[in-house]
């Protein structure tokens, strides 16, 4: 298997001398291509910091990160902007969609922004949204939809351009457990049909328990991790609270 | 003590955030002292007694011009503060949240109110006292006045003025804001920003058949004008400005949808980088702000219209005048009858020692009409009666008496001969054709061929107008038995002679005498008198011109401004995202440049549109005058909104810019 992502020893320091807190301390890992892996932790413990230096938003103090053997520390600013558009999509919380355009705009202005050939956007757009089961809600505009749906055209804006990795941050956050339910088997078949690479930040257990390898953090570093092998969700779910549990007392918002 | 700490805090972070706010009202106190300070600027001029009648009666127009003026610097201001406040709820919330009474936000907002009021007016004064020695030098320009040695000038008048108006500006601004706070509930200036704008999504076959109606009001419209022109006020005069507002009004409702509509038939064109987000993002706003829109476009038309007029008057006026008025003065006699003029004067009034030299003609009228002279256009024109009246005709001895004291070599006719005059730059169309065919024409039966081979430009006398409008040059012999229609003595002064009580002289003898059947003439034309005229009726118009067009430039411009910034903080977070999801910079820029330049030249394209057809319209009322070339003014009106409008939507860009791009 390629290795899409690899991230070694990055460390993210706030403030100054004095009054320093250590949002990251000396985390790798690596994802392969076409891997589903979820980072889990309480609030506090580093991973929208570490999603976000992945997703070249935020800057590393120090070590290095990889994606597609390109590292993304030392680039500029604008070859950024280029690497995000081209080699990653984005699913957020609260769905960032923009207000103005509808569902299928939404979804085509990520193709407008890579240059994709206008004549074949109508098409592409057609097909990731009949994935999706949003093939009806293309037309209407983003107040017009349930959170549900935001959320799905949100993720197929962020897979249409067929990205390397797609980073989610918290992607059921804001939804009712149907939806929630309707959004990760949606991720669970893009992952398998598509060969999509998805790197979600969740504190979640059910949301995370649709991934195939999780990543605990606590206080800034990697705590432990979980491989799903052969288990069925169900028994991936127990296998995921335990963790939690053993996580801390301070974690009493799992589910 | 509290509570005048916080308003003042907030003063400052406003004044941050709206500079162009708080520049647009320092700018409308600069303007307003500075048309009001005109009677004190005559201080720095060597001004005669007329002179200074004429400007006095300026500034007091301008005075009556500035109610006006104030009325809109009012709805300017009060549009512009619920702007603001509306952009404050969350913050208002918060007062409240913490406890503060509605009173006590109220009494902040007083007092925010006075303090921004208190210092746009300082500083607008300021700005306007050292504004106004500059205008000095231009009001003593268009006066034609010379200036005295320089001094500071402060107008006493126009700084109590200033305050006063304003201040009553401020006080509706307070009660506004008064009105504002005790009406909001706490729930929803918390909640404000959270309150999602409900998109209008028209219906785009509704915007189609809205567009196609626009389109055809405003030809029609346009159509009524022309044909009708500005001078005859009638029915269709008025079905032209509804026609025109409705028209307006339908354009800026259906406009971005149609776009829309337009740009999606074009994939490449609406896939193509942000192209779809700019036009969306306008299309979001414009169906909330067509009606300002609108608003905003007539206002920037009566401003075209008030700037350029304003210039074009003036330059038609002074152009023409020289050419107009030969002589020092002209005395007429319509009574029919050959008169010495000059000896009638003299013997009421020695004109000896005053006259350098005089001329003296007759104009006679044939039994011929103009009909046979014209060519067959003319009917189609405005002169279509002159046909009806009997041709002019002068003696080759009186008109070689003209030339003579023009200073131009006389012209010889034979017998059977004639020469053409005309200055009239009109109908010296329709007179070209004899000269270019040589005709034969009739006078008083008597067959007489072409003599001079081109048409004359001859002044005959001081008018307002181009008053030659053809006169026949014939031997004395044709002219017999015919009826006189006026006599004219033209003099000129002798150097020294004081033209101001020379007009004096002659007011006096008229109003004396004018009913008395031997008096001499019927009325004079007096050069120095026009001038004084024309020049007291070109700067009326051109301040008042200026005036107005400034003010409402200004106000259109400053709302659209005030429109896109309080826009900024949510078009922010659509910014945000997309450089979240990649977007460079640059694209960023970009967009939000086309966004807010759209935005800007929507309302001016139309008024432009508008003020071309309604300027061509004009322009037939200004050809009577004399033509004129339109370009100047339009030039100058031009250089005007460049500077503002293009001096606005800089700083409205980098505002937002600022907003937009601020990481926080």
């Amino acid at each position: 298997m390629k290795n899409v992502l690899q991230v070694e020893n990055i460390e993210k320091y706030y403030g100054n001398k004095k009054y320093m807190t250590k949002a990251l301390n000396n985390v790798s890992f690596s994802v392969d291509s076409g891997e589903f892996v979820g980072i889990m932790g309480a609030s506090g413990s580093g991973k929208t910091t570490l999603l976000n230096c992945v997703s070249t938003i935020d800057t590393v103090t120090s070590g290095n990160i990889y994606i597609d053997e390109v590292d993304i520390t030392i680039s500029k600013s604008k070859e950024l902007s280029k690497f995000r558009r081209e080699q990653l999509g984005f699913i957020f919380q609260d769905y960032n969609l923009l207000d103005t355009l509808t569902a299928y705009e939404n979804i085509a202005i990520a193709l407008t922004m890579i240059k994709y050939p206008a004549k074949k956007i109508d098409k592409k757009v057609l097909s990731i949204a009949e994935k999706l089961e949003i093939t009806d809600v293309l037309k209407k505009y983003p107040y017009q939809m349930s959170g549900g749906q935001k959320q799905r055209v949100a993720s197929a804006r962020a897979m249409v351009t067929e990205p390397k990795l797609i980073l989610a941050d918290e992607p059921t956050g804001a939804l009712d457990s149907k939806s929630s339910r309707v959004l990760l088997e949606s991720f669970k078949k893009l992952n398998i049909e598509e060969k999509a690479t998805i790197l979600m930040v969740t504190h979640d257990a059910f949301t995370a328990s649709y991934s195939k390898r999780i990543l605990f953090l606590k206080d800034g570093e990697i705590f432990t991790e979980l491989i799903r092998g052969n288990d069925t969700r169900k028994e991936f779910f127990n296998r995921i609270i335990d963790v939690v549990t053993l996580l801390g007392g301070d974690n009493n918002d799992v589910i | 003590m509290m509570l005048s700490k916080l308003a003042m805090g907030n003063v400052k972070k406003s004044f941050k955030d709206y500079t162009i706010y708080f520049l647009t009202l320092v700018f409308a106190v600069c303007i307003f002292y500075m048309f009001n300070s005109i009677e004190s600027q005559q201080e720095l001029m060597k001004v005669t007694s007329m002179e200074h009648d004429a400007m006095n009666f300026l500034s007091e127009v301008l005075s009556y011009m500035s109610v006006f003026v104030s009325v809109v610097l009012g709805f300017l201001i009060v549009y512009a503060n619920n702007f603001l406040i509306k952009r404050r709820k969350k913050e208002l919330g918060i007062y409240m949240t913490l406890g503060m009474e509605k009173r006590k936000i109220s009494t902040i907002l007083m007092m925010e109110t006075f303090f921004i009021g208190l210092f746009a007016l300082l500083i607008g004064l300021i700005a306007g006292v050292f504004s106004s020695q500059l205008m000095s030098i231009f009001t003593a320009k268009m006066f034609e006045v010379d200036m005295t040695d320089f001094k500071f000038i402060f107008s006493i008048k126009a700084t109590i003025k200033s305050l006063l108006y304003f201040g009553i500006i401020f006080s509706v601004v307070m009660v506004f804001n008064v009105i504002s706070v005790t009406r909001c509930k706490l729930i929803n200036l918390l909640y404000a920003e959270n309150k999602n704008e409900m998109l209008k999504t028209k219906n785009i076959k509704v915007s189609l058949i809205l567009f196609l109606l626009s389109v055809v009001s405003l030809l029609v419209s346009y159509y009524l004008i022309l044909t009708n022109g500005m001078i005859n006020i009638n029915i269709y005069f008025t079905l032209s400005l509804i026609f025109g507002l409705i028209g307006t009004f339908l354009f800026f409702m259906s406009l971005s949808g149609f776009l829309i509509k337009f740009a999606q038939r074009n994939k490449e064109f609406y896939f193509k980088n942000l192209n779809m987000f700019v036009l969306k993002q306008i299309n979001s706003k414009i169906n909330t702000t067509y009606i300002s829109m609108s608003v905003i476009c007539i206002a920037l038309l009566l401003s075209i219209g008030a700037l350029s007029s304003g210039m074009s008057l003036q330059n038609i006026l002074s152009k023409g005048l020289k050419e107009k008025t030969p002589y020092d003065n002209s005395f007429f006699n319509y009574k029919g009858v050959e008169k010495d003029i000059y000896k009638g004067i003299n013997k009421i009034y020695p004109l000896g020692d005053k006259v350098k030299n005089y001329e003296q003609h007759n104009i006679y009228l044939s039994n011929e009409k103009y009909d046979t002279l014209l060519s067959p256009e003319y009917k189609d024109s405005k002169y279509n009666n002159m046909g009806n009246s009997k041709i002019h005709l002068i003696s080759l001895t009186d008109y070689n008496e003209i030339l003579n004291i023009q200073g131009k070599k006389p012209i010889n006719l034979e017998k059977n001969e004639y020469a053409l005059t005309c200055n009239n730059k009109e109908i010296k169309k329709y007179l070209g054709h004899i000269i270019d065919e040589k005709k034969q024409i009739t006078i008083s039966n008597k067959k007489l061929n072409l003599g001079i081979n081109n048409l004359l430009d001859t002044v005959f006398e001081n008018s307002i107008v181009y008053s030659n409008m053809g006169t026949v040059v014939v031997n004395e012999e044709v002219l017999k038995g015919l009826d006189i229609r006026k006599s004219t003595l033209n003099i000129k002064y002798k150097d020294l002679v004081d033209k101001e009580k020379f007009d004096k002289d002659i007011k006096e003898i008229f109003y004396k005498r004018h009913k008395e059947i031997n008096m001499p003439f019927n009325y004079n034309v007096s050069k120095y008198q026009m001038y004084l005229e024309s020049v007291s009726t070109k700067t009326l118009v051109t301040f008042i011109g200026i005036y107005l067009g400034f003010v409402f430039l200004v106000a259109c411009v400053a709302i659209l401004a005030l429109q896109q910034l309080s826009q900024a903080a949510d078009n922010k977070k659509r910014y945000d995202l997309l450089k979240k999801i990649g977007v460079e910079k640059s694209m960023v820029n970009k967009a939000l440049f086309t966004q807010i330049i759209i935005y800007f030249l929507m309302p001016l394209g139309l008024a432009i549109i508008h003020s071309i057809v309604g300027l061509s319209a004009v322009n037939d009322i200004i050809k009577v005058f004399g033509k004129v070339d339109l370009w100047y003014s339009i030039l100058i009106t031009v250089g005007f909104f460049v500077v503002i409008y293009g001096g606005y939507f800089i700083a409205t860009y980098i505002g937002c810019k600022n907003i937009i791009l601020k990481s926080d």
